[in-house]
């Protein structure tokens, strides 16, 4: 179960598992993005590299125009292969 | 167990690796750390070793010994030699944002040691192995 939504004030809220099979499903929400975003994962319970991919592909074209995104609320595991992954070097995370 | 080669089958694999490696006695940061390994591998063949189709087989067997945890997942798509794929230098990687290969960088750095066989039949087996320190029986 793995669902991806955009909340009134703009924040993108991830939920679930974020896995291979997910990926069209995420990239329908993350492509539409053309500015600087928010996306919580308080509700996010895991993510694997096919996750990370659309997250990585998304702030490279973001940076293209100076937009970001920033990442928020991760569980301890999800923070963690983050760090493995070295995306904290590339991604605000609060 | 065995699966189709379908990305949706990977929760199954999951839910089987965690409550397998729970059992023998890993702590819940290593049991996640196996999960999304074992995870990255089925991925990897689904993808490159069977490119999409989906009613090719994995199979997935665990063998224990001792303090020694191993997963071995068998095929018969593509033969993938994960130590082929070079280990990327992460900043200058992520610098350039590509993403290939970081599923296999993520498997290598949550295992202790990853084998990979060619067997006759056009077999393929990839070996993922974690060693638990400190086992207490249950």
């Amino acid at each position: 179960m793995f669902d991806v939504t955009i909340s009134d004030n703009g924040e993108i809220l991830l939920s679930g598992r974020f896995d291979a099979s997910q990926v069209e499903k995420a990239k329908s929400i993350f492509n539409k993005i053309e500015k600087s975003s928010t996306v919580d994962f308080k509700d996010l319970e895991y993510i694997s590299s096919a996750g990370l991919g659309v997250l990585l592909m998304t702030q490279k074209r973001l940076n293209e125009s100076g937009q970001r995104l920033k990442l928020i609320n991760m569980n301890k595991h999800i923070w963690d292969v983050f760090h493995y992954a070295g995306f904290n070097n590339i991604f605000e995370i609060e | 167990m065995k699966i189709h080669s379908q990305t949706e089958k990977l929760e199954f694999v999951r839910t089987f690796i965690s409550e397998a490696a729970q059992q023998f006695g890993f702590d819940e940061d290593s049991v996640q750390n196996i999960v999304l390994a074992v995870d990255e591998a089925c991925t990897n063949i689904i993808k490159h070793s069977y490119e999409y189709a989906s009613n090719k087989d994995i199979d997935i067997r665990i063998m224990t010994d001792d303090h020694r945890f191993e997963i071995i997942i068998t095929h018969q798509g593509k033969p993938f030699d994960p130590k082929s794929v070079e280990i990327p230098d992460m900043p200058a990687y992520l610098a350039s944002y590509r993403k290939g290969g970081l599923g296999m960088y993520i498997m290598r750095a949550m295992m202790d040691e990853i084998e990979y066989k060619k067997l006759p039949n056009n077999i393929t087996e990839v070996h993922l192995i974690k060693y638990l320190r400190n086992k207490i029986s249950r």
